[in-house]
């Protein structure tokens, strides 16, 4: 059994965008290198590669928006763009000496817990390999959504989803149909309005929309960072100041936000003169229940003459016309999807086979959930990155994953410390305890108060994909791997007498 | 001044001694050691805790020497053990001095049910490993004890945050402050942060005469090795059927250590959680404590012919899978 027939690792590492790249970091500074990063694409970046839409940015500041060991005191602006957050994580991927961890083009189509031997199998796109422990990094925005719309095979003009942006059509002069009024369309929107003949935005719900502060970062402010970089520490810990000062608002009293609601209504009208537009454009939720969005040039853009919001859902395609549910048709060239992803419904989550010989997507069918935002229970040693009850309505998503990654970091160590060929299998009770409190806790939250339905929300309506805290509170609470929540698995012995040989004939 | 370290009367003050011996450890510290009770009954080792000595098992000594050799030893630095040069607190000297004591006070083969409090619990951990525990051992007793991370759990100092908690803890057991002699007020401190609400004056009196007498060096020493503690690999090769006591109320040693130990223990029988109680779980419910070592020596020592040790692990294996099962339905 010593020599193994197949390649094995201590750490699977699924995905390479923050979350894959931040793990191989820690992992490396742990003195972790028996580790691979297992990646689908040809390229690092995550969603921030494949979101290469016009108009793509970060809509939380980017000297928030990256990693605490990894500080780059020349952001180009507050806000920055796609291609400024992909090339810092291509940097970071340098920088740290990733590159001989990754794997490129090599998907996977399954991993497989072995009972016996207590490790995963994994089968990729680049062949088979097995770990000690599976890291699984895949985000929550990685795979589109596109609705299944009747008649839609039989469009004859262009369709893709914003994420999947199709670079060689040329929008010029096409007419267009923007389906969503989400995070990426309302981006879109303004990027493309100029170009096109004709632009109609199908809206099903409108969102609520803040202005942005955003700006060019000066050169002396660059410069200022980079001699002193203490400045560029405070700057970061004000922004996530402020946004901590905001998450009792959210999560406990939903009527603070009004003034924020008048804010990004006189944002509205600033822009929007025509009333019947405005009507359209006024959502009749609580604002925060859906993601709050940053934009200066949306309502702008909306307010030109070649562009119409259709305030309905794309109900059906006839040929090049769209028919929205409250009948208005529309004749189009092309079709953006802004419909959004799988994230209450991960796909790899029906590639992984755990200790009961069930997927995580079986085990989950009533609703996500997971250990401190990381372990399932029946899932020993594997990790979820930006797992159930991990995402975040107004701040930065690296923080999370940050916290996430000292948990994984905690969690390595006692299992180095409690011996070979040994795992940690979250125990049932634990899981439910913890989503158990969460839950509860949801109810006063805006985002199940606010009168909305929303991509936080399953499709049994429950929130199992917000963390209902504050960052600081979520880092508190994975700073460590309580064994006391884990059964620790040991596998049968392998050497020594009869009572065991059947065990390593069947293991062999 | 006069006053000894101990109560003298009631259920609390420690019994004579049927043979006491002085025993030499590995790095040639001498350690006291008492044996209670008859030399041909089953024998049970007693390893006490932080600050305490051998007169803090008095009442479990009293309600098992009639039919049990019992042995008490005291801790290096404790009671009658002089203090260890420098370098000598650490875990690999506690599990020296313990394997040194069974060497000693038991006969050639002879095999005990061992018994630990608090940093006595973490003896027989740190001697998980050793040849000595591995032979003689029959069965193991933890009681209010824990493998690691107890300056970052401790509610003593009832800070939320465990980064804070583990700074105020870390001073407290590190501390050189002395003690003075027992007052109303030192134990009150005492009590709160040792026992539970239902703690006697009796029992305190008995703690607090034993805590005090704790030479100050010694104490701070020992707490700083406590405050580092990572027993958890060790606990992990504990391979002896291992049963715990823990006190719900216990500040130092709190349920949710107890609770990581019945995780990681490859071979425990169970987790006794006594509602209330606190730290000082042998004095503050020495029937229930003593009534599990009992169990204990009937299960594993006078019942045992020798173990089947090849059996062991699968039948572990077998039922920690049915537990699997039933958790997973519930």
């Amino acid at each position: 059994m010593a020599e193994r027939e197949h390649e094995h690792v201590r750490v699977v590492v699924i995905g390479s965008g923050f979350g894959g790249l931040g793990a191989a970091v820690r992992l490396r500074r742990q003195g972790i290198t028996d580790f691979v990063v297992l990646e689908r694409a040809g390229s690092v970046g995550g969603t921030w590669r494949d979101n290469s839409y016009p108009g793509c940015a970060c809509d939380v500041p980017s000297h928030l928006y990256s990693f605490s060991f990894a500080p780059n005191p020349e952001w180009p602006r507050n806000f920055s763009g796609q291609p400024h957050i992909r090339a810092y994580l291509e940097r970071v991927t340098d920088t740290f000496g990733l590159r001989p961890h990754l794997r490129f083009d090599a998907e996977v189509k399954s991993a497989r817990w072995n009972t016996e031997e207590l490790y995963w199998e994994i089968e990729t796109a680049q062949g088979p390999l097995t770990a000690d422990m599976v890291v699984s990094a895949t985000g929550p925005l990685s795979d589109p959504q596109i609705p299944d719309v009747p008649g839609l095979d039989s469009f004859e003009g262009k369709v893709f989803h914003s994420a999947r942006w199709d670079h060689d059509y040329d929008l010029r002069g096409k007419r267009v149909a923007m389906i969503g009024t989400g995070a990426s369309a309302i981006q879109v929107v303004p990027a493309i309005q100029p170009t096109v003949d004709r632009l109609t935005v199908f809206q099903r719900t409108p969102p609520w929309v803040m202005p942005r502060a955003d700006r060019k970062i000066t050169r002396a402010e660059h410069w200022l960072h980079t001699k002193v970089p203490a400045t560029r520490a405070l700057r970061r810990q004000l922004l996530w100041g402020i946004r901590e000062l905001q998450v009792s608002a959210f999560t406990k009293r939903p009527k603070e936000l009004g003034l924020v609601q008048a804010l990004a209504k006189a944002h509205m009208h600033r822009a929007v003169k025509d009333p019947a537009l405005r009507a359209k454009l006024t959502p009749d939720y609580t604002i925060g229940c859906k993601r709050i969005l940053l934009s200066n040039s949306y309502y702008p853009a909306l307010a030109k003459p070649n562009v119409d919001v259709v305030a309905a859902g794309l109900k059906e395609v006839r040929g090049n016309t769209l028919v929205a549910a409250d009948g208005t048709e529309t004749e189009v060239d092309a079709i953006i999807f802004g419909t959004g992803f799988h994230v209450t419904d991960m796909p790899i989550a029906s590639r992984v086979t755990g200790a009961n010989g069930t997927t995580l997507a079986e085990e989950w069918k009533d609703g996500m959930e997971a250990l401190r935002g990381s372990s399932a229970a029946g899932f020993p040693n594997f990790l979820t990155i930006i797992g159930p009850n991990t995402g975040l309505g107004n701040s930065s998503m690296i923080l999370m994953i940050e916290s996430q990654l000292n948990y994984m970091i905690d969690y390595l160590r006692q299992l180095d410390l409690l011996g070979d060929r040994i795992a940690l299998d979250a125990r049932p009770s634990a899981v439910h305890a913890w989503s158990a409190a969460i839950q509860q806790r949801m109810e006063r939250t805006v985002w199940s108060t606010g009168g909305c339905d929303s991509w936080y929300l399953d499709k049994n309506g429950r929130n199992t994909t917000v963390w209902p805290g504050t960052t600081a509170e979520f880092r508190k609470v994975t700073r460590q791997v309580d064994l006391a929540e884990y059964q620790v698995l040991r596998a049968p012995a392998r050497t020594g007498n009869e009572s065991t040989d059947k065990t390593v004939e069947a293991a062999a | 001044m006069s006053r000894p370290p101990y109560v003298t009367t009631g259920r609390y003050a420690p019994p004579a001694a049927r043979r006491e011996l002085t025993v030499t450890s590995a790095d040639g510290s001498r350690l006291h050691a008492e044996v209670h009770g008859p030399e041909d009954a089953p024998a049970v080792v007693l390893a006490h805790g932080w600050t305490c000595s051998t007169a803090f098992w008095a009442p479990v000594v009293r309600l098992l020497a009639d039919d049990h050799k019992v042995v008490v030893y005291d801790q290096r630095g404790h009671g009658r053990s002089p203090a260890a040069g420098p370098g000598g607190y650490s875990t690999d000297a506690l599990a020296d001095d313990l394997e040194a004591v069974l060497e000693a006070a038991l006969e050639s083969g002879e095999r005990a049910v061992l018994v630990g409090h608090s940093m006595g619990g973490m003896t027989a951990m740190a001697a998980a490993r050793r040849p000595g525990m591995r032979e003689r051992a029959a069965a193991v007793l933890l009681c209010s004890t824990g493998a690691a991370d107890l300056a970052a759990e401790a509610m003593v100092i009832p800070l939320r945050s465990p980064g804070a908690r583990r700074f105020a803890h870390r001073a407290i057991l590190g501390s050189r402050a002395p003690l003075g002699p027992v007052t109303a007020p030192g134990k009150r401190v005492l009590k709160y942060a040792t026992m539970g609400p239902a703690a006697t004056p009796e029992q305190i009196e008995a703690c607090a005469r034993i805590v005090h007498s704790c030479p100050t060096g010694v104490r701070a020493q020992w707490g700083k090795a406590l405050a580092g503690l990572e027993l958890t690999g060790e606990v992990a090769r504990l391979e002896v059927p291992t049963a715990i006591v823990a006190g719900t109320a216990d500040r130092l040693t709190p349920i949710v250590l107890a609770r990581r130990l019945a995780s990681v223990l490859p071979n425990c029988l169970d987790l006794t959680e006594l509602p209330g109680a606190g730290h000082m779980t042998p004095v503050e419910e020495p029937d229930a404590v003593a009534d599990r070592i009992r169990a204990l020596v009937r299960d594993h020592l006078t019942a045992a012919a020798p173990e089947p040790a090849a059996l062991a692990p699968k039948q572990k294996t077998k039922a920690r899978r049915a537990r699997e099962a039933k958790e997973k339905s519930a």
